[in-house]
């Protein structure tokens, strides 16, 4: 029993060592901090070193659901950027008055693509086929992706022999790695997530077949220091630059 | 005086009755098993409370209809038929942990030898409870019921686990150490032939009745 | 691999081992009272439900509670001057909520399989319930107590779900090890997510060696 008295204050103080409960360390050009949509993982590192390169700041990036990340901001997440998958959970952060609709803006398109491990299945119809017994999307209760995917499925006319065989994802990010991990045989996901996956493993889908998947931003926050960074990044990724790289990455301009 | 008036429910059990012990002797308390007598002592300790229920001690009232004092507040020293000596603790530390806590450390641990040495477990300061015989263990347990300076001393079937001489021996030490202090003292057995061979007062308890007709039998020598 | 990460969660992890441990315990030996009391298996109930939930759920919940939005929030930040959602006091009590339940049922079974004639006797000794409790009760419930805290210690270092919600997952200060290893492995970082995975795993089954050989002694 002594010995655990004895035990306590140097845990204690190894715990504040660790520093469970110390603030953080305030840097000289403190990072900016941005809230992403899962599906722009691989494009906004890419982004973020380019612009760090360029004028120094330096940028952390959380990825998640949008949802996720909408109602943390609504709740005070201390996130400069907001970069959604679709505008209705950024209209969410601005109704509540966490995020600035002076700053909203649409930076990008988003297509969908049908991947699948080996050969793609050249076509939405040719899902029909009993061989794609597990199709991977992300759930298109909460997620732009997922959304788009049921639509494009529906107007293509197939969604009630691929209904069943749905694999809902949390994440579009989730329901790349199904396929590539063989968990589903085909994936309906973002084209900006199949990076260096071979071409023959992947077809994009008609635009026409679902509502344009309009990938929106908005300035978040309260300190104007932040806020003025933050709205001169996304003015970056909206120039000429930043535009260079999201094209690469498969993002089409906003029309 | 020692008074006692119980009317006790544990669960289905009901212990009911009177009780009148003399200071400075062993008051005997006798029945079969089952019929209330731990329950007695239990109320006297404090750890249960008989409704209604009253008990006195000299002048001091442990409870009455308006009061009702607590265990850590009674002057009183038990041991319980399973001695409930502190495994974690050494003889020493068990019997020193109802001295005085007003006395420095140093105070308390020779007291606590004291008390061992006149329970004649002297030499045991430092034994674990689980490394001590049945004959140890109870003289453990009686001077750690004694190191507090008790006015009621309350044993539960004391002389149960030990073999005949060693009975004789630790009976009349109690009676002695009794006798001496003037303390009350309540010895509690199923064993009618031990009973009458610590002899002295004596009082029957029975299917929950504490029954009022002691039969005073006067002393008789071992 | 950066190691901050992992610095944080140890960090975070004793802090809410030392207080889920107290919180912990004092509840425990509110339950393991002989005296029943009406509604105690409803309060236990309670204190074991968030183990049935999920955590992100549970997190949800509590970010609700807790946040900007919330009049607790907002009364939090006003009185702190911070508010306690995304911060590493947020990641220490998303942790603490998780390890809670642990601690309180396996201190509650520990403090009832002492002998209760031994703080009997202690009461008559002239100790008051509480001197009885930490003299008698609690270091002879010892073992199962510190197996108590060692299962907190490893809940409490592999919290996700819980700690994500409240505590966002803010890289410098609330990324713990788990949070870095989800976002390596979603970025394809898998080198990355299998060092801290090796390290985290690592602790954890020191841990529950630990529980192991203390709760295997029988009393004797």
């Amino acid at each position: 029993m002594r010995m655990l008295a004895r035990a306590l204050p140097v845990t204690a103080a190894l715990a504040l060592v660790c520093g469970a409960t110390v603030p953080a360390v305030a840097e000289v050009t403190p990072p900016l901090r941005v809230a992403a949509a899962s599906d722009l993982a691989g494009a906004l590192e890419a982004v973020g070193l380019a612009y760090g390169r360029e004028t120094g700041q330096k940028i952390v990036f959380s990825f998640g659901s949008s949802g996720l990340l909408a109602k943390q901001l609504r709740e005070g997440a201390p996130f400069d950027l907001f970069l959604s998958a679709d505008a209705r959970f950024v209209d969410d952060t601005i109704a509540s008055g966490a995020c600035d609709g002076r700053e909203r803006a649409v930076y990008a398109r988003g297509r969908l693509v049908l991947l699948a491990r080996g050969a793609a299945p050249p076509s939405l119809r040719a899902l029909g086929e009993a061989r794609w017994r597990r199709v991977a999307i992300a759930n298109p209760d909460h997620a732009p992706y997922g959304r788009a995917a049921v639509a494009a499925l529906r107007a293509a006319g197939v969604y009630d022999a691929v209904g069943p065989r749905l694999v809902y994802a949390d994440s579009v990010l989730r329901a790349v790695q199904f396929v590539s991990s063989g968990n589903a045989d085909v994936g309906l996901v973002a084209r900006s997530l199949v990076g260096k996956i071979p071409a023959e493993s992947w077809v994009l889908v008609d635009a026409a077949l679902h509502p344009p998947i309009e990938q929106t931003l908005a300035v978040c926050g309260r300190d104007v220091e932040r806020r003025m960074a933050a709205a001169a990044f996304a003015r970056w990724l909206r120039g000429p630059d930043g535009r260079k790289i999201l094209t690469a990455f498969g993002f089409e301009e906003p029309r | 005086m020692l008074g006692v008036t119980v009317d006790l429910q544990r669960g289905n059990f009901r212990l009911t009755g009177t009780l009148e012990a003399p200071a400075g002797a062993v008051t005997v308390v006798v029945g079969p098993s089952g019929a209330g007598k731990t329950s007695l002592l239990l109320a006297i300790t404090g750890l249960v409370r008989p409704r209604p229920g009253r008990v006195v001690v000299d002048e001091a009232v442990w409870q009455d209809e308006a009061r009702f004092l607590p265990p850590e507040e009674r002057a009183v020293g038990w041991v319980p038929q399973s001695l409930a000596l502190f495994p974690h603790l050494s003889a020493r530390d068990n019997v020193a942990f109802g001295v005085e806590r007003t006395l420095a450390r140093a105070e308390r641990r020779r007291r606590a030898d004291e008390a061992l040495a006149a329970a004649g477990a002297a030499g045991l300061e430092e034994r674990r409870p689980s490394t001590l015989s049945g004959g140890e263990a109870q003289r453990v347990a009686l001077a750690r019921a004694l190191a507090r300076r008790p006015r009621v001393l309350l044993l539960d079937e004391p002389l149960a686990a030990l073999d005949r001489p060693l009975r004789r021996a630790l009976a009349t030490e109690i009676r002695r150490v009794v006798e001496r202090e003037g303390l009350y003292a309540l010895h509690v057995t199923h064993d009618e032939e031990e009973a009458e061979l610590l002899g002295g007062r004596v009082v029957r308890v029975e299917g929950g009745r504490v029954l009022a007709n002691p039969l005073d039998r006067g002393a008789r020598s071992p | 691999m950066t190691l901050g990460p992992l610095w944080l969660s140890l960090g975070i992890a004793l802090a809410s081992t030392l207080i889920a441990g107290s919180v912990g315990v004092a509840l425990a030996a509110a339950l393991a009272t002989r005296r029943r009391f009406v509604g105690r298996e409803a309060v236990d109930a309670l204190v074991t439900a968030p183990l049935v939930v999920p955590p992100t759920v549970l997190g949800y919940y509590v970010l609700t509670l807790l946040g900007a939005s919330s009049p607790l929030g907002r009364a939090i930040e006003s009185l702190f001057g911070a508010p306690i959602v995304f911060t590493r006091a947020g990641a220490v009590l998303a942790a603490t909520i998780g390890a809670l339940p642990l601690v309180v049922k396996t201190a509650r079974a520990a403090l009832e399989g002492v002998d209760p004639t031994l703080v009997d006797v202690a009461r008559t000794l002239g100790a008051r319930p509480l001197r009885a409790f930490f003299a008698v009760r609690l270091p002879l419930a010892g073992r199962g107590v510190v197996a108590a805290l060692t299962l907190a210690f490893a809940r409490a270092l592999g919290d996700f779900g819980l700690t994500l919600m409240v505590a966002g997952d803010i890289p410098g200060r609330t990324r713990t090890a788990s949070l870095a290893i989800y976002d390596a492995l979603a970025a394809g970082r898998e080198a990355e997510a299998a060092g801290l995975v090796a390290v985290l795993t690592a602790v954890g089954i020191v841990a529950l060696y630990g529980v192991n050989r203390l709760t295997r002694r029988t009393v004797g």
